[in-house]
């Protein structure tokens, strides 16, 4: 199981770095396209937010399996081993607690509204949608494993935009 | 309320991730208070990633990557050592000013202090620096990196405030300048006193061209960065990408450090760094919902202005509220969380939002180089190995300026918004 995750945290990380790779150039195509031809591809613009929506949903469920989430650790740090073991159990119950709810409550809310098209590329609004169940189950799977076998976090504190 | 605020402290200080303690509060207020309201949960954080701004965010950290990667930081010390090398305590001097450009180029503190103590800490205490202050300055000067133009905590509270990139980029600018020019005299002083040396530095004209050619690449790209934006031409997310795409070919043409396999890592990091800010940033959405539906921004505004106190009183009450933060959460969540609760009172008070930004920002800069969980102090202490106490007490002297700054930005408004009038009224 173990195995299993890290695989599946490392194709899912891959995949993040190509999702990334394709906003990256999609940006600057468009840029060139408007400022040097004055044109621009239709729903070039939505299209990239709709992969960077991708992109923080399962950069979501990699962030847990590799124990960077952004967390104050120091209060966390005065306990003893024991305590701190539990905590980090009870931590993740939590997070699979609020993305299995997050995932329940998306099934009715997509049905309800997916099927619009979105506004330029017209494609049903269910598709980015579902980026949310998708990164939430993510999460909650992952945190769920996590608070039964309590792997050592690589990371006890993420730190991101500073 | 008690339940979405006590169950939120009570979660962060347990260590729960800072995302999903937001989220578990604010479903613990909707079960307790509003169950009719639950399906709203979804919508909101898929709302808090549905942004377009926050798209520079990942660029502006790979363009920094790449930059760092072809090999930026030696060319940065080679052009600052052309300027101020040869004034008393120059590494010291040199440390601070390629700091500020550093800053201009990454947007971010912690890959400064990274980047330049990795060079200048074991140069220094080659030419009789104290390690610890060694330490001390470098921290100290990362602080700009997060200050100066571009800056990616500038971005995240450019979307949190729905205000001016552009505008925003430019409100730091002085700040960051003015706490390396007072950085700058403290080192001249205590250098003075301590008698650190002078560099020597070879004044002939192929000497002086070369410095300057190593430079005006890296400079260029702030500057454009910063000016397609001030001047229109470009979105923030676009000028990010088209500074990756010059980081690149700067990387790969001229610097030719940046080699093709040195991509993908970076891709990767910057990505996940900025989903750990997105994460947040969406169940946030939901949580400032609440308080929205709650009215508490309008409470606090009233609670404020009820008081009664002098403006400046209100100010230095929210300076030290900021640093309070800043000891304990780290820059983005507290950007994230401090903004749509304070911005209304401030608007009411009179302090404009961009001013507001730059109070954050320059405050927040400050809590990175502070125990117990200043980012830039732990990379620093792993390239000293001296402990975090040690460095910070050595950078003490140059926080001063961080201080005086953030005091001038709280109390002289045209320190922030002198140039955004200047540039884009």
């Amino acid at each position: 199981m173990s195995r299993l995750a890290e695989r599946l945290a490392r194709f899912l990380e891959v995949v993040l770095g190509y999702l990334f790779l394709v906003i990256t150039v999609a940006i600057i195509v468009l840029v060139i396209l408007r400022y040097f031809f004055s044109t621009t591809i239709v729903g070039g613009q939505e299209f990239v937010v709709f992969c960077f929506i991708y992109t923080t949903a399962i950069g979501a469920a990699v962030l847990l399996a590799k124990g960077e989430h952004i967390s104050i650790q120091v209060f966390l740090n005065v306990l003893s081993p024991r305590c701190r073991r539990w905590l980090r159990r009870m931590n993740h119950l939590l997070v699979a607690l609020i993305n299995g709810v997050l995932v329940a409550l998306s099934v009715p809310w997509i049905q309800s509204v997916g099927q619009f098209p979105s506004p330029v590329l017209r494609i049903p609004q269910g598709v980015v949608l579902l980026s949310l169940p998708i990164g939430c189950g993510l999460v909650a799977l992952y945190a769920f494993w996590m608070a039964i076998a309590d792997p050592q976090p690589s990371v006890e504190a993420g730190e991101a935009a500073s | 309320m008690i339940a979405l605020l006590g169950g939120l402290a009570v979660l962060v200080v347990l260590g729960t991730p800072i995302a999903y303690a937001l989220g578990l509060s604010a479903l613990l207020y909707f079960v307790l208070y509003q169950p009719g309201l639950l399906l709203v949960v979804p919508q909101r954080v898929f709302s808090g990633m549905d942004t377009e701004l926050m798209i520079a965010l990942p660029l502006f950290m790979l363009m920094g990557a790449m930059m760092n990667q072809g090999g930026l930081t030696a060319r940065l010390v080679d052009f600052s050592m052309l300027f101020v090398g040869r004034l008393r305590g120059g590494l010291g001097m040199v440390c601070v000013m390629a700091s500020m450009i550093f800053g201009g180029i990454s947007g971010s503190s912690v890959a400064d202090a990274a980047s330049i103590g990795a060079v200048l800490i074991p140069e220094m205490e080659r030419r009789g620096y104290s390690r610890e202050f060694a330490g001390g300055i470098t921290v100290a000067a990362s602080t700009m990196g997060m200050i100066i133009p571009p800056s990616i905590p500038m971005v995240i509270y450019a979307f949190v405030a729905s205000e001016s990139v552009g505008r925003l980029f430019l409100a730091g600018a002085i700040p960051g300048i003015l706490i390396g020019l007072v950085q700058m005299s403290i080192n001249a002083i205590i250098s003075r006193r301590r008698r650190y040396p002078v560099e020597a530095v070879q004044l002939t004209a192929p000497a002086i061209l070369s410095r300057l050619h190593k430079g005006v690449l890296p400079l260029l790209m702030p500057v454009f960065v910063v000016g397609s934006v001030v001047i229109g031409l470009t979105t923030a997310t676009e000028a990010a990408g088209v500074g990756v795409l010059y980081a690149f070919a700067v990387g790969t043409l001229v610097f030719r450090g940046l080699k093709f396999g040195h991509v993908p890592p970076m891709l990767r990091s910057s990505i996940l760094s900025s989903a750990n800010v997105m994460v947040i940033t969406a169940f946030s959405s939901l949580y400032t919902w609440i308080l929205a539906l709650e009215r508490v921004p309008d409470q606090v505004s009233a609670l404020l202005i009820g008081l009664d106190l002098p403006l400046w009183a209100i100010l230095l009450a929210l300076d030290a509220i900021i640093l309070l933060v800043g000891f304990f959460v780290d820059v983005a969540p507290a950007i994230i969380l401090l903004t749509p609760v304070f911005m209304p009172a401030m608007k009411a008070l009179g302090v404009s939002p961009i001013q507001f930004g730059a109070i954050l920002i320059v405050g927040m800069a400050i809590g990175l180089v502070t125990p117990p969980v200043g980012m830039c102090l732990n990379v620093t202490s792993t390239i000293t190995k001296l402990d975090i106490v040690t460095i910070f007490r050595a950078s003490i002297p140059f926080l001063i300026a961080d201080i005086i700054v953030l005091l001038l930005v709280t109390y002289v408004p045209a320190v922030s918004l002198w140039l955004p009038a200047l540039l884009m009224e």
